[in-house]
């Protein structure tokens, strides 16, 4: 298996403009993301996920350290070329799906391929493929509003996967939908996964989570843990995700001195 | 008590929405202010022109003041929709903290009744202290009339509350409505969960067409501009209609259209772009309209006027083709009873002229036998009728204004020796009429000379010809040719009354020149009728003055209306499409493409009120030319350049105020 992603001690520190303290959202991340897992990365609201997200998704650059996208050293990458390099290699799935009301359910999904001029032909055939595995061929035509939440998700994901990118990012994917339509969700991201579709989640749901490979968990900007789902049943990873939320709940003080002590440094 | 006071809070809090709201509704009572005080004081503006004068234009800006208030209706809609629309979340928040339908009804008009003291009060006192200042500064300037109470006539500042209130208590029914419809929790989550997109409607685009190619129609096919005017003024409604129609309904049609086509649609320019439009018309299409609308008033309040205050020479030289003219009655002519010699006649009028220090530096005599409108057709030389004058571009262009002269006193006036066969004359027209003979009944003239009136009024659209005759016994002749019927005596009659006029060019200050023309008409030397070039000049200056003044009030009025209802739409378009813009960006969209699109989408919504605006002020034009030929003003091309002109100054203008307004979308996009 090739390497995908591979992060070496990436930090981010963010300025804010009326404070001179500085706020370090991330200190030192390490990881890597292999050809066709399936990743869930865990933590809580301020642990700096969100932040990992924006980076590995060239919408932010980090401070320090790299970023290694199938060969591409993301800092590299010329702002004005980002938004290009973001529709070629990269799927994005948001909370809040964030579709556009004025496009219909074909024109949502094909919105990337018109930005990197695809001919009209290729764009129906594309969608043609794509749309049965989402079951979305009967919705091409609705516009957003007629849909329920689980398919304006479903016409999300189609957005991101339509371009075929290396990587599918996907931000608290299930945070607006019922535990149903959450759980038809990841089922269709398991089923992307096993025909060989690159996943990285980032989520706080511990169900969500435990439909990955591996979970990674980060706490104060910092990888924390991780969990190899290996042979083990969906149930069977949830409880080891709980005991180790447990975990890391408990030794939350601890964390906070020793930020507090980085702080200072 | 209690809901004025939350109101008051209410209006202070959400100062981003309610002061567009205030700023519109007093630019709204200004507007409608300075319209009735120009109504109201139209006879004195105009106190220097004839009691006809003042009463057409009273009626002029009678329509303009009623097509002010439709407008006010509208925009005052148009902006109390965007309050409600922009207050949605506020009001169902208010239920949720335990508000009825009553006691929400009760806020919102304790809010109105507030908003309108505010714009009632500031809207008089604004609309008074500009149509006041604007007449001491710009009327004095122009030497408008002095002495009249314009903008301090209680009378329409009285009227424009009363019309502004009265839109206000529209404005609370709306309102009453709106909440009875809607329950405000309910619209929160339509809020969020995005419009329907909008459907072709089918019966608004028909209406539009109709009306806009009956507005068209209209304002082409009248060519009476006198007796139409009423006529125009429907034209100017119907065109109204067609415009909010179409802007609204058409624009729908038309991107639906562009969207089924795939090659135009699936491109990253036309995208964004068409899907957008699609929606945002709705909301906006009338706004548009409306700037449209304004935009073409602007257009045409100043061209026009424009074009007769720098037509005053134009329209003075058309009744006033010499300095100095008068009617001679003395012992010459057969019917005068008079005892004034022609000899005594021009001594008088010289010692009077040297009085008032004026040089007369020429005298020309012309005696006019008769004077005819004739057709003067390439076949048949006959009366002109009321056909040769209802073209659809004015009268026939061979229809003229003929005087008839002898030969004797053609060699007279002129001093030269011309002698004629018995079938021959001279001809001269302005109308580039080259013929070489002309046929009056079986008679065939053959023209052996040409040769102009020396003086000629050109006071109709129709042209001016002269023709010499041999003498008396053949004008009788060609006469009895033209008009079979008439009888011996009559034609006799008409003979025996020929007109003599005596022209004078003068040299001498136009004060002088006036008191010279004051005093010829006062002393009894045998001059009727008579006339100075100085003094009509000043007279005409005068009301062309008056016109400008209030086209320029007017035209600034239209602007600062354009300029409200283009801040509207940025704010309303901003705060739509921020979340689409954010959107697009984490999709794949750069900062450089997000901007371009916007651009673009922008210009097309820019340019679109500015092209419709002129192509209305070019199907207007021909009636606006048609009454500018009762001024006297037949110049086409000069009407055209000013048009032009001013349509270009107000496209640059256009284009400041959008940069300015461009501005404040871009902050709320961003």
């Amino acid at each position: 298996m090739s390497t995908i992603l591979e992060l070496s001690n990436v930090a981010k520190t963010y300025h804010t403009r009326f404070n001179a303290n500085a706020v370090h959202a991330l200190t030192d991340i390490s990881l890597s993301v292999e050809a066709g897992e399936y990743v869930a990365i865990m933590g809580e609201s301020g642990s700096g996920k969100s932040t990992l997200l924006n980076l590995i998704a060239a919408l932010d650059k980090p401070t320090a350290g790299s970023i290694n996208l199938n060969g591409t050293e993301l800092q590299t990458i010329p702002e004005s070329k980002s938004a290009k390099f973001r529709r070629e290699h990269l799927g994005f799935v948001f909370q809040d799906f964030n579709l556009l009301d004025t496009f219909n359910v074909f024109d949502n999904i094909v919105l990337p391929l018109v930005l990197s001029k695809t001919p009209v032909p290729e764009m129906e055939k594309r969608v043609a493929a794509l749309a049965p595995q989402l079951g979305l061929d009967d919705k091409l035509a609705k516009f957003p509003y007629e849909l329920s939440g689980g398919q304006q998700q479903r016409v999300a994901a189609a957005r991101a996967l339509i371009t075929k990118p290396e990587l599918l990012l996907a931000d608290e994917p299930t945070g607006a939908l019922d535990s149903r339509t959450a759980d038809e969700l990841l089922k269709l991201f398991s089923e992307l996964n096993a025909t060989g579709q690159t996943i990285l989640m980032v989520t706080h749901s511990a169900v969500a989570a435990s439909h990955a490979q591996r979970v990674l968990f980060i706490r104060d900007g910092q990888l924390f843990h991780q969990l190899y789902r290996g042979d083990l049943t969906q149930d069977e990873m949830l409880v080891r995700i709980s005991d180790t939320m447990t975990a890391m709940l408990a030794k939350q003080g601890d964390g906070n001195t020793a930020n507090a002590t980085k702080g200072a440094i | 008590m209690f809901y004025f006071r939350l109101a008051a809070t209410n209006i202070r809090a959400h100062k981003r929405i309610f002061v567009p709201f205030l700023l519109a509704m007093t630019l709204l009572m200004i507007m409608n202010v300075v319209m009735l005080s120009v109504h109201a004081d139209a006879s004195a503006i105009f106190a220097d022109n004839s009691l006809g004068v003042q009463a057409a234009t009273t009626e002029m800006f009678k329509y303009g003041s009623e097509v002010m208030i439709i407008f006010a209706v509208i925009l005052a809609w148009y902006a109390n929709g965007f309050l409600l629309k922009q207050r949605t979340k506020q009001l169902a928040l208010y239920s949720i903290i335990g508000f009825g339908k009553r006691e929400l009804r009760l806020m919102v008009t304790a809010e109105l009744t507030i908003c309108a003291a505010i714009s009632i009060v500031c809207g008089a006192v604004f609309g008074a202290a500009f149509a006041r200042l604007s007449y001491l500064a710009l009327g004095k300037m122009l030497g408008v009339p002095g002495k009249i109470h314009f903008g301090i006539d209680p009378g329409p500042i009285l009227l424009a509350a009363g019309i502004i209130a009265l839109i206000f208590v529209l404005l609370v029914l709306l309102d009453a409505n709106w909440l009875r419809k809607h329950r405000p929790l309910a619209m929160l989550q339509a809020v969020s969960a995005g419009e329907r997109e909008p459907k072709t409607r089918w019966l608004l685009l028909i209406v539009g067409v109709i009306s806009l190619v009956a507005g068209y129609a209209a304002a082409i096919g009248i060519t009476n501009p006198l007796g139409a005017l009423q006529w125009f003024f429907i034209a100017v409604v119907l065109v109204i209609i067609g415009t909010y129609a179409l802007f609204i309904a058409g624009s729908v049609f038309i991107y639906k259209r562009l969207r089924q086509n795939k090659r135009y649609y699936y491109q990253p320019a036309h995208f964004i772009n068409v899907a957008n439009m699609i929606h945002r018309m709705r909301q906006n299409g009338a706004g548009l309209a409306s700037i449209t609308i304004l935009a073409t008033m602007t257009l045409v309040t100043i061209a026009t006027t424009i074009t007769l205050y720098l037509g005053v020479p134009q329209i003075v030289n058309t009744s006033n083709p010499a300095d100095f003219q008068y009617l001679r009655q003395t012992t010459a002519d057969k019917n005068a009873n008079t005892k004034i010699t022609p000899a005594q006649n021009k001594a008088r009028v010289a010692t009077i002229a040297a009085k008032h220090h004026v040089t007369i530096q020429k005298r020309t005599v012309t005696v006019i036998s008769t004077s005819l409108p004739v057709n003067m057709g390439v076949n048949h030389v006959r009366l002109a009728s009321d056909k040769d004058y209802a073209g659809v571009f004015g009268p026939s262009h061979e229809v003229t204004n003929t005087d008839i002269m002898t030969l004797a006193n053609y060699n007279r006036m002129t001093g030269k020796h011309v002698t004629l066969t018995d079938d021959g004359i001279l001809l001269g027209t302005t109308r580039n009429l080259n013929r070489t003979k002309l046929v009056f009944g079986h008679h065939v003239m053959q023209v052996q000379g040409r040769d102009d009136m020396p003086y000629t009024t050109n006071l109709s659209a129709t042209g001016n010809a002269l023709i010499v005759f041999k003498d008396d016994a053949t004008i009788t002749k060609m006469a009895h040719a033209l008009s079979p019927k008439l009888g011996k005596t009559e034609m006799a009659a008409m003979l025996s009354n020929a007109q003599t006029s005596v022209y004078l060019k003068l040299k001498g200050k136009p004060a002088n020149q006036i008191a010279m023309a004051n005093e010829v008409q006062k002393t009894k030397l045998g001059a009727l009728q008579v006339q100075s070039a100085a003094k009509s000049r000043k007279q005409v200056l005068r009301w062309m003055s008056a016109f400008l003044f209030l086209g320029i009030l007017i035209g600034i009025m239209f602007i600062l209306a354009t300029a409200l209802i283009l801040y509207y739409k940025q704010v309303a378009e901003g705060l739509a499409d921020a979340k689409r813009y954010k959107i697009l960006q984490q999709v794949g969209l750069s900062k450089r493409e997000v901007r371009a699109t916007i651009n673009s989408q922008l210009l097309t919504l820019f340019y679109i009120p500015l092209i419709v605006a002129g192509v209305h002020t070019a199907i207007a034009a021909p009636f606006i030319q048609r009454v500018l030929t009762l001024f006297g003003i037949f110049n086409w091309g000069q009407f055209a350049v000013i048009t032009a002109a001013t349509l270009g100054v107000f496209a640059l203008v256009y284009v400041l105020m959008y940069k300015a307004t461009a501005q404040v979308y871009y902050r709320i996009v961003r």
